[in-house]
């Protein structure tokens, strides 16, 4: 499913923010990436979904070398990878719904198609309420709920999410843990960047250790 | 069927959720009133505004020129001096039957000496004086413009004719206005490649600043698995409408402008400005049509401008992710 051999990732003229990164991970498993502030978690997340290229080695992700991909194959690869980002990244202008329904909306489907499953899923994070609100008024919490949400409505065959639960009390981490143990349990690859000691402790997850650009493996 | 695999919702959640969710269909996905772009249209507006304008004023001069220059070419004078020992009376008369007699003239009037004297009276005065004074006689011929007369062998027949007999073709006057025409048609146009040489180079900058306003748009629809044609469609989308008001509103403007300078003008006068104007929209049907396509030109192509920046703009960004 996701194969790093040797990637290493620097930007511009700086330091090496990864250095000889490798690691496998199967189709169907559930992995957290942790690591201090600034270790590199996030530049190695943008690097799996396509948002970086790394400076050498090799990312291959579902089989293919993403060195070679052309750019009109790039598209229909995101498309299988849903994206938790940290800062969240809602559109301000589009309701919780319409930044909700955007995976599927680039896809070209039609709005009749795809409103009973946002609504569904909205309802889910708790936000049914909140569907015809702008981001701009959604607190902290309600933010990282749509984001999980826009994330997981495509159905991606690979999760990735940096911090998914930084901003939820615990009752509302452990559910949203939940929607990510259930997707998993029908095929989605999960990989969780998190801080959180007590959540991974609670997990039975393997968990790769991120310090000073390099990875370790634990569990 | 919920969208998350596997995670159920039951039948009472579903229809609480239908209870309490009914959202609008989707807006569009590109800000439709940011800053940037509002600035964009009310600059274009002005830009085409001022492209009409220029192309009013084109038309406006094109058709007074090739009316002036039509109207003096049509027609001659024959100014008949008067010479001791002639008589002025018999001297128009001989110059008439050659006029008569040459093809290519459809008719000739001569004016009387009384006219002659009425014609000279703003510049003398009307005092005895002008009784006394040996007054030229002159006489109007209008020629045919299809089969006009060899003017140079009408000259020397007319000066055979009668001493003092001579032929003004006004073509001095018909070159020199030939040259203002031509040299006002090159300002015109002047002007108009400056205003679309600022206009292309306005809606570059606009809209890059647009499209970077709203790079977070574009990279979340990246991110999100959006094609880029999908991407430029949705901006051009956005586009299409600034370039169209903004073209719209400069027309609209500067048909208000115009209607306001031939109301202001006031007269109706043959050559005057109001006359002008009303000539370019109310001519025949063939001159005032090819005006409307000429000013319905500008936001068509204030459109295209816009598009063609924006696709350009919004691959610029799109290559610069991944």
């Amino acid at each position: 499913m996701i194969r790093l051999d040797n990637v290493g990732l620097r930007y511009g003229r700086g330091p090496e923010i990864l250095r000889d990164v490798s690691f496998e991970l199967a189709q169907g498993s559930f992995t957290f990436l942790t690591g201090p502030s600034g270790a590199g978690k996030s530049s190695l997340l943008r690097l799996l979904f396509l948002a970086l290229k790394p400076t050498r080695g090799l990312i291959s992700l579902f089989g293919r070398d993403v060195a070679v991909l052309r750019r009109r194959e790039v598209p229909d690869m995101r498309r299988r990878i849903g994206v938790v980002f940290q800062d969240f990244r809602l559109l301000d202008h589009l309701t919780t719904f319409e930044n909700v329904a955007l995976p599927l909306r680039v896809q070209g489907k039609r709005f009749e198609d795809y409103r009973r499953d946002v609504e569904e899923l909205l309802s889910w994070v708790g936000l049914s309420g909140q569907a015809d609100a702008y981001p701009p008024v959604l607190s902290g919490g309600e933010k990282q709920r749509a984001a999980i949400a826009r994330a997981v409505i495509g159905k991606p065959d690979l999760l990735l999410a940096d911090e998914p639960t930084g901003n939820v009390d615990p009752a509302l981490a452990s559910r949203l843990m939940r929607l990510f143990v259930e997707l998993n349990r029908f095929g989605t690859t999960v990989l969780i960047a998190s801080h959180d000691s007590l959540l991974i402790q609670d997990s039975k997850a393997p968990v790769m250790t991120l310090a000073k650009g390099a990875l370790t493996w634990s569990r | 069927m919920v969208a998350v695999k596997g995670v159920a919702v039951t039948a009472g959640a579903a229809k609480e959720v239908a209870a309490k969710v009914r959202p609008r269909p989707p807006g569009p996905i590109v800000p439709t009133s940011t800053a940037a772009l509002r600035t964009m249209t009310i600059a274009m507006s002005a830009m085409c505004f001022l492209a009409c304008l220029a192309i009013a004023g084109l038309l406006m001069v094109s058709a007074a020129a090739s009316a002036w220059t039509s109207r003096v070419g049509s027609e001659l004078t024959v100014q008949v001096k008067p010479s001791e020992g002639v008589d002025t009376d018999q001297a128009v008369e001989a110059v008439s039957a050659v006029l008569e007699a040459t093809p290519g003239i459809k008719r000739h009037y001569a004016l009387s000496r009384n006219d002659s004297v009425e014609l000279l009276k703003p510049w003398l005065g009307a005092g005895a004086m002008l009784e006394d004074l040996p007054v030229p006689r002159l006489i109007g011929v209008v020629v045919d413009g299809q089969h006009p007369p060899d003017l140079d062998r009408l000259a020397l027949a007319i000066e055979a004719a009668t001493p003092g007999a001579s032929l003004d073709s006004h073509r001095r006057w018909q070159s020199e206005m030939v040259r203002l025409a031509s040299a006002l048609r090159t300002v015109g146009f002047a002007i108009l490649a400056v205003i679309a040489a600022t206009a292309a180079a306005l809606v570059a900058y606009a809209s890059r600043g647009a499209l970077e306003a709203n790079r977070e748009t574009i990279e979340v629809l990246y991110l999100a698995g959006a094609r880029d044609r999908f991407i430029a469609s949705q901006v051009e989308r956005r586009f299409l409408k600034t370039g169209l008001s903004a073209g719209l509103i400069g027309l609209i403007g500067a048909a208000g402008a115009l209607a306001l300078v031939a109301g202001l003008a006031g007269e109706r006068e043959s050559g005057g400005i109001a006359a002008a104007v009303q000539g370019l929209m109310f001519s025949d049907f063939g001159d005032s049509s090819r005006t409307l396509a000429l000013l319905g030109l500008v936001p068509l192509l204030t459109t295209v401008l816009c598009l063609t920046s924006a696709r350009l703009a919004v691959r610029r960004i799109l290559r610069t992710m991944f």
